[in-house]
């Protein structure tokens, strides 16, 4: 163990201090949220007054409110699947495309870059889209919710610049084995950018579950709505509007609001842990001598 | 080089893989889907020998789109069978959230085929896409729904009207959601008035002055203000005075059809509003409180005197049993002070709520459609549609209705778009005592009617009537809130006719309401 200056545990005893500032900034949000979530109407009041208030008694009327239906598990299945099938899709063909884009010897490299980074700041706007789409014959099917997302520029041009970074002298070694290029990108290429794909896998994993706009604007049919649909429905209908339905609505608004938004972010959430332990992972360990 | 092709053609092979993937999908979706309808249409076909539906025709093929926030119908919804049973049709319900419903809906009229019959809320433009063809003038087709024009009065028609035709079926609601809220307890503790309190709800205060005596001694005594969200939760102060503080709002006085907000009696409301807002007897944020703010300061005791949607005894008992933090508190509705020359106004009407129902110029037979909601709007298509079956959803009982466990379901109302109105014994059943609130903003509502409503934007209005209401709500705030004398009022009224051509919107609109036919 070296020996630290007196400076060197001052600046590490500020380093924590900061993180764990930060780390209390970052969790505070949820935190509120699940106690507002679980505190009884007759308690309510007491939240605006206090920064963080715990409830005297836990009260789970809320969440009753939100899982009477059989809507919700309909639409988490809708949103389970988009997430799972999209994302496996999604750097499926993000990889396929990003690999020979980082391959300096293929032909027309620039022009399909351009014309990929072109779509990052122009688009053809709402209708024109919907309108590939509906020419597509995806309104209204599941698909609508995953292929017209399937490909996001940016990610593409972080994957493909990841591979980049990875010395050619490395490709050319296993193409002297005898490697083609299949088995260099899914037997070392990908092997070696296991950071770098969790965190697209978490982009798009997070970007299928919160979709939401798409499956308003491609699906009519409402057994194919999305969690985020279904959910954001109930925390309109518990906002007082003419109709009231007194049995269905005995939790407050806040609560439930609050109750959707822990439903909606926390199955998300417990992708992270998953994905943390390659974000460590060290890169290249020992495979290159130069 | 040859390696690169290879690659090349992998991708190409892949992507062309995941295209029929896709495709596939598409056509095992749909057996599965016909093989439902098949089922149904089995079952209503047997059933169905008694109505409509015995009648030679096919049934009627249509898409309907509708905005609908609360919960969704299950999969195979008893109430769609019985209507499309009773109608002889076979609607496919297209049912979107209200927040994302305009965009939706214009992306599906843009994108080409769009559905039949098209609901059209508030704030979104119909006359344009009319104008360009997209749906039908159903002047001619409306002998077909004798329920439609007996039902629907004049004034909503009057909404639908563009260049003296009709363009729409307008929906029907006369439960007015808003209401003035006091506290009968602490009137009574106060011993306010002369027993005008015992009648509240029926009768009216009798002056503007029992009015400001009421919030004074509130102020006083329990340090409570009024509270609303909004300028427009100040309606009932601004009733009094025979103007509601909202832009493109007219009033027809004689044969002079006036814009509210440069009135000379707005003056005078607008006098008597900041004299009120000077003493603090309304609330500082009424411009921005939203529900929760006006829940919790109903709740603490804040404010004694609240405008607000009617369900409110309802939210906070049941929601925020506030009888546990007050058990004396009693919230109870009542009616707007009268003013020095009789006017009494809870608000501005406003029949354009729910919207209208568009018929598509594609529709194959926009006869059909009419039917349809004529169906709906009286008799047993507006119980099915509004509470369910007989017998399913509520059961009557020694003529009282009951509502079973299924009835409780919010989607039982999902296809009750047509007619909202005050039916005591299934308001009652559904709502218990709460109902009463209901009851009151559906009989006594004393608003007053914009001649405007729903006008169609001339050229004009579209230059500058957006600036022309920014600026008209920010002096009415100043004004309010004392941030400008009422000296400056003429200066104004000038500004707003010169620099926001106040002036000629108004000619423009008065015009264009005699060219829809709405006007003589």
């Amino acid at each position: 163990m070296i020996k630290q200056t007196t400076e060197e545990k001052i600046w590490e005893i500020v380093i924590y201090f900061i993180l764990i500032v930060i780390a209390i900034v970052t969790l505070f949000p949820f935190l509120y949220v699940l106690l507002v979530s679980v505190t009884p109407t007759v308690e309510l009041p007491n939240v605006s007054k206090n920064i963080l208030y715990f409830p005297k008694q836990v009260d789970f009327t809320a969440y009753n409110q939100i899982f009477q239906t059989d809507t919700i598990p309909q639409g988490f299945k809708i949103s389970l699947f988009i997430t799972v099938v999209g994302t496996l899709l999604s750097l499926l063909i993000t990889v396929l495309t990003a690999y020979p884009l980082s391959r300096k010897n293929l032909p027309g490299r620039e022009v399909l870059l351009f014309m990929i980074v072109f779509t990052m700041l122009f688009n053809g706007g709402l209708i024109p889209t919907y309108l590939v789409v509906k020419s597509l014959r995806l309104i209204d099917k599941i698909w609508a919710l995953i292929i017209p997302s399937l490909v996001s520029a940016f990610n593409l041009i972080i994957i493909k610049n990841y591979f980049l970074t990875i010395p050619d002298s490395l490709e050319e070694s296993v193409k002297l084995d005898g490697a083609n290029d299949f088995v260099i990108l899914f037997k070392i290429m990908l092997p070696l950018s296991a950071p770098m794909l969790a965190t697209i896998a978490l982009f798009y994993a997070v970007g299928y579950w919160n979709s939401f706009f798409n499956a308003i604007l491609y699906i009519n049919n409402t057994r194919l709505y999305p969690l985020q649909v279904v959910l954001r429905r109930i925390l309109f209908s518990a906002t007082g509007d003419l109709i009231l339905d007194i049995e269905t609505h005995k939790a407050s608004m806040l609560a439930v609001r609050m109750a959707v938004i822990a439903v909606t972010t926390i199955p998300i959430l417990m992708v992270y842990p998953f994905l943390q332990k390659y974000f460590t992972q060290g890169i290249l360990l020992g495979s290159i001598k130069e | 080089m040859r390696k690169n092709y290879k690659l090349f053609l992998v991708l190409l092979v892949v992507s062309f893989v995941l295209t029929v993937l896709a495709g596939c999908v598409n056509s095992s979706d749909k057996p599965a889907q016909e093989t439902v309808s098949d089922a149904k249409k089995g079952e209503t076909d047997s059933k169905g020998q008694d109505s409509l539906a015995a009648q030679q025709e096919e049934p009627y093929e249509f898409d309907w789109v509708f905005a609908w926030m609360r919960e969704l119908p299950p999969e195979n919804d008893p109430i769609k069978q019985v209507i499309e049973k009773d109608t002889n049709t076979k609607f496919n319900p297209v049912i979107i959230p209200l927040n994302e419903y305009a965009e939706k809906v214009q992306v599906m009229i843009a994108g080409g085929d769009y559905p039949e019959l098209i609901q059209f809320i508030p704030g979104m433009d119909w006359k344009t896409l009319a104008e360009q063809g997209a749906f039908i003038p159903i002047d001619e087709l409306l002998q077909y729904g004798p329920n439609l024009q007996k039902i629907i009065p004049e004034e909503n028609w009057n909404l639908v009207k563009m260049k003296g035709k009709i363009w729409g079926v307008p929906l029907l609601n006369v439960l007015n959601p808003s209401q003035l809220f006091v506290r009968l307890d602490w009137i009574e503790e106060l011993r306010l008035g002369d027993g005008w309190e015992d009648k509240l709800g029926e009768e009216n205060f009798k002056t503007i002055d029992d009015f400001y005596n009421v919030l004074k001694a509130f102020k006083e005594h329990k340090g409570a203000t009024y509270t609303c969200s909004g300028i427009g939760g100040l309606s009932p102060l601004f009733g009094a005075f025979g103007v509601i503080p909202v832009s493109d709002f007219y009033i027809k006085e004689g044969n002079e059809v006036l814009r509210v907000t440069q009135h000379p009696r707005m003056k005078d409301a607008l006098a008597w509003v900041n004299k009120l807002y000077k003493e603090g007897l309304i609330d500082p944020e009424f411009i921005t409180n939203k529900q929760e703010q006006l829940n919790n300061k109903a709740l603490e005791g804040k404010t004694g005197m609240l405008y607000d949607i009617w369900n409110l005894p309802f939210r906070l008992e049941v929601q925020h049993n506030i009888k546990e933090i007050d058990p004396n508190a009693k919230w109870v509705r009542t009616n707007p002070p009268k003013g020095p020359e009789g006017h009494v106004y809870l608000r501005g009407d406003s029949r354009v709520m729910d919207g209208v129902f568009m018929i598509s110029s594609k529709a194959k037979d926009p006869k059909r459609l009419i039917q349809f909601l004529d169906y709906l709007i009286d008799g047993k298509g507006y119980e099915v549609s509004q509470y369910g079956i007989e017998g399913t959803h509520f059961v009557r009982k020694d003529g009282k209705i009951e509502f079973t466990e299924e009835g409780k379901a919010e989607w039982v109302a999902v296809y009750g778009k047509m007619r909202h109105i005050w039916d005591p014994d299934f308001w009652y059943a559904k709502y218990d005592k709460y109902a009463e609130n209901l009851e009151d903003a559906a009989m006594e509502n004393p608003v007053l009617p914009n001649v405007a409503e729903a006008f169609t934007p001339g050229p004009i209005w579209k230059q500058y009537g957006a600036d022309l209401n920014r600026y008209e709500q920010e002096m009415l705030l100043k004004f309010i809130i004392g941030e400008e004398p009422l000296d400056k009022w003429d200066e104004y009224v000038k500004t707003a006719n010169e620099v926001y051509h106040a002036q000629e919107i108004s000619e423009e609109i008065i015009e264009g309401l005699k060219a829809d036919g709405r006007l003589n």
